[in-house]
């Protein structure tokens, strides 16, 4: 997985190719936990995702969390969707 | 003179008539004796009238009746001659009681009668049956006209001279007038038959050649032997005439030495010289001592110019000629005299020219007609001769080459009517016999190679048929006594693909078997590249193309199935429907629209179609050998019989089956030979109900992707929709995480990971076994989903996500080990 990150003054957003998993998620939580401190508005791009599991959801419910309403999902694929409703996130998350 | 001519014309319409009558209408449907009997009849009748419309010449009549029979008996067959023949001679015979004369009654009923016969012994003997040529006919009508001179003439023989002068007037006119009736009727009838009058030249045939040159030499013959007759007739009538003279002379000479003037007169009274000649006895004056109006004139009065000889008192040396005046009638008639002078008396013996020359003309008559009659008969005779000897003979050997020449080597000539033909018989005999031991020898090579060559094409033919796989696949093919073109194929692409098809290379022949072997190799490189089965199509056809002189080309089926999920992808290159039949179904014929033969144009695109085949599903293909093999009536075994025969054997095995099938051909052909390659196969899908996949992976989160790989490639190739694949995917790595986290402590242990796919209800079923710490994931209680952020634990969803995704998920503790096991319908 890659992660990209766009920061514009107080909005940043992360731009994620690839997968999701138990392997890549902590990746994803470092960055979170220290590239993007200081920051009210955080976009997560999942375009270019299509495989989050448990791991990731961990990840995304800490962001979630932390940032609360300045936290936006976007582009949310299909088969990543119904791991969001099966686990109740389509509820949690801001997803646009 | 003009009712000759009307004859002629009545005869020639006749023959026109006929002709056309025997060519145009119903007339020829009768049996041939009924139409023979009918022209006979009719021919009988013209000959009749013939016979009543003569011209009269000398108490006779000079008619054409002759003609009749001739023209029947020529142009339309020997009976027909015949009975016209005799219907005419019979006519004659009966016609004196209505007016005809007696004279030649004999003669030429006889020569009418002849006449039919003639004409039909010629036709027969002669002219092959045929109708002769003009100038045959025209021959044949002179040669019985003299026949008919010379009847008359032996028929009259007790007054020769009389006899004579009829034959000599009526000769003539008969011969051109018989001659013309025939040679015009023969000349209508070649314009009618449109081969012309005269016959195209077209290399000359032996009998030509003979009858020329025979002709030609008889001719020869006659002219001469004529010539010498009339010298010799016209020597020994002179000899014989001056005989005469001097025998009349003498008597008077004998009488009159001494006698007085009177006395003189009575002995040359009442003497005749012949039968019409006189002797005359003049003075030293020339003027005449006769007993009639002209004694004491001068003998010129009864027309003698004194010749020199006589004038100098010598006597005759020759035969003088005169035109002398007969004493009763006053007419002037030629006359041939001698005269002796004895006392002072000139006596002058003569003879009518006619009566002098009678003898002559007689005889060369006689001879002319005997000559002329015995050369065509000689003509005749030889004629056959030839053509039974040699004609014929030469005519059955040429019949038995021109078989030999056509293929049958079986039949020998067999001519032994003279030592010639009987040598050449053997030599042709000997020529064959060599030559069939040659063919039989080279066929016999032929066949060997032949029988090698089909060998070679069999065992191209993949032989060791699967029964393991999800399918099973038997074929047969029954090769035709020559090697054919026809071929099947079947080869795995790859663990879950399989390739098999049918095909029929057009014609026979080592030509068929080598482009048999270049097409099914294409096929296969082409299928093994990986292309779907119309692209293999479509290319396959382009290369067949390239350099396809011959103009052969290829009949194809061809299907490639996906044994996991049934899908069949097939394509038609012009080729027989195969048959299908659904596991609980009927056999039916898979008709979809048939792309053109391989090999015939290199632009054609080929359509693919497709199906989806269930466990138990069997297809047939078969090639046009089985529906048109023919039986000895020439009925095709058809599509019906074989439709009728698959469906009443649905659920034999395919081993058995096609063995039963080839039975059923067999007893349907019968003893007709098998024309054409017989090719079958069998295609049966059954999927195995199971199947499985196991791998040994490290309890190791690092392992996941492996493990994730693992999955994937199964699902894959088990068809599953990406979407789902996903979803599994995520399931797995929660169960395996879970795993690695927490069944074994620092030293690590392993999982035994299995996937077993049941094809049948498309189930999916994952079981993971671990030897570490005894542990049910399933107790944990679900997650709250309906909690909001905040209150949300972090952790229990891997499990929930996993029982979420799966249909069935159960934990069991078996054998010291963990083991969870999950399932989804894919």
């Amino acid at each position: 997985m890659t992660i990209n990150i766009i920061k514009n003054e107080n909005d940043v957003t992360i731009k994620l190719v690839g997968r999701l998993d138990t392997n890549t998620s902590p990746a994803l939580d470092k960055c979170i936990n220290e590239e993007v401190k200081g920051v009210t508005n955080l976009t997560i791009d999942l375009g270019d995702v299509e495989y989050v599991s448990s791991a990731g959801l961990r990840v995304l419910l800490s962001t979630q969390k932390k940032f609360d309403k300045g936290l936006k999902i976007k582009n949310v694929q299909e088969s990543v969707m119904e791991v969001f409703e099966i686990t109740g996130f389509c509820d949690i998350l801001n997803i646009e | 003179m003009n009712l000759l001519i009307v004859s002629i014309i009545l005869n020639c319409l006749l023959v026109l008539g006929v002709y056309s009558l025997d060519k145009f209408t119903k007339f020829k449907k009768l049996s041939y004796f009924a139409r023979q009997a009918i022209i006979g009849v009719l021919f009988g009748g013209a000959s009749a009238f013939a016979s009543s419309f003569g011209v009269d010449w000398l108490g006779a009549v000079v008619n054409v009746r002759d003609a009749a029979p001739l023209s029947a008996g020529l142009i339309f067959g020997a009976p027909a001659g015949i009975i016209a023949g005799f219907i005419g001679g019979l006519y004659r015979w009966f016609s004196i009681y209505w007016g005809a004369g007696t004279y030649t009654r004999v003669a030429c009923s006889i020569a009418t009668v002849l006449a039919g016969f003639m004409a039909a012994g010629l036709r027969k003997l002669m002219f092959d049956n045929k109708k002769p040529t003009i100038s045959y006919g025209i021959c044949i009508a002179i040669a019985c006209e003299v026949i008919h001179m010379i009847l008359i003439f032996v028929t009259n023989m007790d007054n020769s001279s009389y006899a004579f002068e009829f034959v000599k007037g009526a000769t003539i006119p008969m011969v051109i007038g018989n001659a013309a009736a025939v040679g015009v009727a023969l000349t209508i009838v070649s314009l009618l038959s449109s081969e012309g009058i005269f016959r195209k030249f077209k290399g000359e045939r032996i009998a030509n050649t003979f009858q020329r040159w025979l002709l030609i030499c008889i001719v020869i013959a006659f002219l001469v032997t004529s010539s010498f007759t009339y010298v010799l007739q016209n020597g020994i009538v002179k000899i014989e005439t001056q005989k005469v003279f001097t025998t009349a002379i003498n008597d008077v000479e004998a009488e009159i030495t001494g006698m007085s003037r009177e006395f003189v007169i009575d002995a040359t009274k009442n003497r005749h010289v012949g039968s019409n000649g006189f002797v005359a006895v003049c003075d030293s004056d020339f003027n005449l001592v006769i007993d009639t109006q002209y004694n004491g004139k001068h003998i010129s009065v009864i027309g003698i110019e004194v010749p020199d000889e006589m004038l100098n008192r010598q006597d005759a040396t020759k035969l003088y000629t005169a035109e002398i005046v007969n004493a009763e009638t006053e007419y002037k008639e030629t006359y041939k005299y001698v005269f002796k002078f004895i006392d002072g008396y000139c006596i002058i013996a003569a003879m009518p020219e006619t009566e002098v020359n009678f003898m002559r003309d007689a005889s060369i008559y006689t001879s002319i007609f005997m000559q002329i009659l015995i050369f065509a008969a000689l003509f005749v005779f030889i004629y056959i001769l030839i053509k039974r000897v040699i004609i014929n003979n030469l005519k059955k050997v040429n019949d038995t080459l021109g078989k030999i020449t056509g293929g049958d080597l079986n039949v020998t000539v067999d001519v032994r009517s003279n030592e010639e033909f009987a040598s050449l018989s053997d030599d042709i005999n000997t020529t064959v016999t060599t030559l069939k031991r040659y063919i039989a020898e080279a066929a016999a090579r032929i066949d060997k190679e032949l029988e090698y060559a089909k060998q070679i094409q069999l065992s191209a033919l993949p032989k060791n048929f699967p029964t393991g796989e999800d399918y099973k696949i038997y074929a047969e093919m029954i090769a035709a006594k020559e090697v054919g073109g026809d071929f099947y194929d079947f080869y795995k692409l790859n663990d879950t693909t399989v390739a098999f098809l049918v095909a029929d290379v057009s014609g026979k022949g080592i030509p068929a078997a080598m482009f048999m072997m270049t097409a099914k190799t294409i096929i296969k490189d082409l299928a093994e590249s990986g292309l779907p089965v119309n692209e293999i199509f479509t290319k396959a056809n382009k290369k067949l193309c390239e350099n396809n002189e011959s103009g052969m080309f290829v009949t194809a089926w061809m299907g490639i199935l996906d044994t996991v999920t049934g899908n069949l992808q097939f394509a038609n290159a012009g080729h027989n429907p195969p048959l299908i039949k659904r596991a609980d179904g009927t056999f039916e014929y898979l008709k979809t629209r048939a792309g053109f033969v391989l090999a015939g144009m290199d632009s054609i695109k080929y359509r693919v179609n497709e199906l989806t085949l269930n466990a138990g599903d069997r297809l047939f293909l078969y090639t046009d050998g089985v529906t048109e093999a023919t039986n000895e009536q020439s009925e095709l075994y058809g599509e019906d019989r074989l439709y009728k025969f698959m469906n009443s054997n649905s659920n034999v095995d395919a081993t058995s089956l096609l063995p039963l099938l080839k039975k059923d051909i067999d007893k349907f052909v019968g003893n007709a030979p098998q024309f054409d390659d017989i090719t079958m196969l069998t295609f049966d899908y059954v999927p195995k109900k199971v199947s499985s996949v196991n791998k040994i992976f490290n309890a190791k989160t690092e392992e996941l992707s492996n493990v994730i790989d693992f999955v994937e490639d199964a699902l894959t190739k088990y068809n599953c929709l990406p979407k789902v694949q996903t979803a599994i995917c995520v399931a797995i790595e929660e169960v395996f995480v879970n795993v690695a986290h927490y069944a074994y402590s620092e030293d690590g242990g392993t999982v035994d990971f299995t996937i077993t796919f049941d094809g049948v209800s498309r189930l999916i079923t994952f079981r993971m076994a671990d030897k570490g710490v005894p542990f049910d994931p399933l107790k944990k209680p679900d997650p709250d989903v309906t909690l909001s952020a905040g209150e949300r634990q972090i952790g229990g969803l891997g499990i929930f996500i996993t029982k979420k995704t799966m249909d069935n998920v159960t934990y069991a503790y078996e054998n010291g080990e963990n083991v969870l096991t999950m399932s989804k319908n894919i």
